[in-house]
């Protein structure tokens, strides 16, 4: 289990923030070229974990590896692209000139091609000139995640990527993260939407700060015996409370 | 017109003060700080209201001497009495004000021509100290005036005393602004470049990129220097915009290298960047980092020699005049524009090296605070 090129590998993380404890013994491998899905209602954790991967928050307890080294060793090395929850751009700045700071800062090869992808992926190529501050919320949404896209980092934390963006686009992201992933790229991926979990590769089911199961999404419904997603998690809470 | 919703608005702001402690404590900190500033400013609490200056007695009759003693115990003088020589180093080192020379011929002429003269020379440089010195020298002149004319022999008096003052900066022929720009302009720019780079901070971490920013491979070190890089290319175009419009416009005058005025803006913004990073990273929102503003800028127009030099300081205050980074620009600035000091003036130098020096200390300590709130 504790091989060292996992992309991710976490055991027993603890979190505190004054009298909420976020993260109770959260533990979590993620494999190169898999596309893992954190799920769990709001407030589970969830944003706290992709956070201390990516290297922003001290935890009080546990052990966290990334892509063998400690998670800000592996943000310095420009390995881990991360999707904020909310769209941290720009306003004034065009599309094109957010992408280009945030390529300089991760030291991105080949910048204008790098961009020029990442706007493909996320439909934005013909908008790229424009102020981020006149773009709709859910193309603000799609540049975020053309930022954590630039230079294919071989780990991608993705919060809430799908949110506020329509369904045809949602289908091309999910297609373009299966061929990162076939590109060995991890890939782990947060929701509060059920559906949307039916095309990772492994599911983690999260309450209250910890994995309640794990596994694909068959398995999970298999295991609690619910026809589908949303059941078995309502069961599994259940059992574990 | 609901009197509900308006109370529900009321309400609602009163709220969210009680959940802002720190702004609160500004509220009400704030202004009773400033206020203590100001009553010890204002209350005289044995400050220098008395004027250092060197007196040069080369009087050939006795006159001379009885006026030069009289004014040496003069409560308005701090005076010393020095040979000519001596009472030049002490002037050009801005250890007196002024020199009052009773000339040669004192005695004589008051004994004939009943017309006195002190020379007086100014030191010059700061347009509130020379008509406080002026004032206290007048004062105390006219008081000693009699005793040394009822001293004479024929028990001479005076009809009149003339000060011919002279200066060794600046002069009669130096307006109010002129005085006052190497301090207008210095001020200016920090309060312009300290409150830019306090919001432009502010905005980062509001807008979540600061978030983005501590999740790339950026250093804390690296975002402080490109923050006083970016900043430092505004307010290089700010400052040549701003002095060169003073000079060449307004018909200001300088007498140094415009050359040394630019370096001592550029240590100035590098402190002011620096300041505004550190505060704007302190502030927990955009509340508190407004208010940084006031908290920052009214004890450097009260202590850093702009309108009160700081010579006329209380004693007590005195020493923060020499925490207020604006002090060391305005010493710096003057010494060029109106004493025309080069750059290798040693307390030019000293003052620039000062400004870096701070800016170096509150960069580490901006870099240090940014780090601290991830954790
Ligand atoms: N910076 C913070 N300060 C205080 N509490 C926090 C902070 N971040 C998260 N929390 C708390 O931790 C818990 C988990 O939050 P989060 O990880 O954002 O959940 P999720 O992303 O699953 O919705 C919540 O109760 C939240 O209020
Ligand atoms: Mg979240």
């Amino acid at each position: 289990m504790n091989s060292p090129t996992a992309a991710i590998v976490a055991r027993d993380v603890r979190k505190r923030f004054g009298a909420v404890e976020a993260l109770r013994g959260f533990d979590l491998e993620v494999a190169p070229g898999e596309i893992v899905g954190l799920l769990g209602p709001n407030g589970s954790g969830k944003t706290t974990f992709i956070r201390s991967v990516a290297g922003l928050l001290r935890v009080d307890g546990g052990v966290e590896r990334v892509l063998g080294r400690s998670p800000r060793e592996a943000v310095a090395a420009g390995l881990v692209g991360y999707m904020t929850q909310t769209p941290a751009l720009y306003q004034e700045l065009s599309v094109q000139e957010n992408l280009a700071f945030f390529a300089a800062l991760r030291d991105v090869a080949g910048t204008a091609a790098a961009i020029d992808e990442a706007l493909r992926v996320v439909g934005l190529a013909e908008r790229r000139r424009s102020p981020v501050a006149t773009l709709s919320g859910g193309m603000r949404q799609r540049v975020s995640l053309a930022v954590a896209l630039l230079g294919r980092p071989p780990l991608l934390l993705l919060d809430e990527p799908t949110v506020g963006v329509d369904p045809a686009l949602r289908r091309e992201f999910w297609a373009f993260f299966r061929e990162l992933a076939g590109q060995r790229t991890a890939v782990l991926v947060s929701s509060h939407v059920m559906d949307e979990a039916e095309r990772c590769d492994r599911l983690a089911l999260i309450r209250a700060g910890r994995v309640i199961a794990e596994g694909s999404a068959a398995r999970i419904r298999e295991r609690a015996g619910a026809a589908d997603l949303e059941e078995a998690f309502l069961r599994l809470s259940e059992s574990v409370a | 017109m609901s009197g509900r919703r308006v109370a529900a608005v009321a309400r609602r702001i009163v709220e969210q003060f009680r959940h802002d402690r720190r702004s609160l404590g500004f509220l009400f900190g704030v202004p009773l700080v400033i206020l203590v500033l100001i009553y010890y400013l204002f209350t005289p609490t044995g400050g220098a209201t008395t004027q250092a200056v060197a007196i040069v007695n080369e009087d050939a009759g006795p006159g001379g001497g009885v006026l030069a003693d009289a004014l040496a115990s003069a409560p308005e003088l701090d005076a010393r009495r020095v040979s000519a020589a001596d009472a030049d180093a002490l002037l050009r080192d801005g250890r007196v004000n002024a020199i009052i020379t009773l000339p040669r011929t004192f005695t004589q002429d008051a004994l004939t021509s009943r017309s006195l003269a002190l020379s007086i020379q100014l030191e010059g440089s700061d347009l509130f100290v020379n008509a406080n010195t002026l004032g206290s020298i007048q004062r105390a002149a006219l008081g000693g005036l009699a005793s040394a004319l009822a001293n004479l022999p024929g028990g001479a008096s005076g009809s009149g005393l003339k000060l011919d003052v002279t200066y060794l900066y600046g002069g009669p022929d130096w307006g109010t602004l002129d005085y006052l720009a190497p301090v207008i302009i210095p001020f200016l720019a920090f309060f312009l470049i300290f409150v830019l780079t306090d919001v432009s901070f502010l905005r980062e971490r509001a807008g979540g990129t600061l978030e983005r920013l501590l999740a790339s491979p950026l250093q804390r070190a690296e975002l402080v220097l490109g923050y006083v890089l970016g900043f430092l290319v505004f307010a290089l175009l700010q400052t040549v915009v701003l002095v060169l419009f003073a000079i060449y416009v307004l018909g200001l005058r300088s007498n140094g290298s415009i050359a040394a005025v630019f370096a001592a803006q550029i240590a100035m913004v590098l402190v002011a960047v620096n300041l505004g990073l550190l505060l704007s990273a302190f502030a927990r929102n955009e509340f508190q980092a407004v208010q940084f503003i006031p908290v920052v800028l009214l004890p450097q127009l009260l202590l850093s020699g702009i309108l009160i030099p700081i010579q006329t300081l209380p004693d007590l205050l005195r020493p923060l005049a020499w925490l207020m980074p604006l002090t060391y620009a305005n010493e710096a600035t003057r010494a060029v524009m109106v004493k025309g000091a080069p750059l290798t003036d040693p307390v030019v130098f000293r003052d620039l090296g000062a400004m870096v020096l701070l800016a170096v200390a509150l960069a580490l300590l901006a870099s240090r605070t940014i780090r601290r709130e991830v954790a």
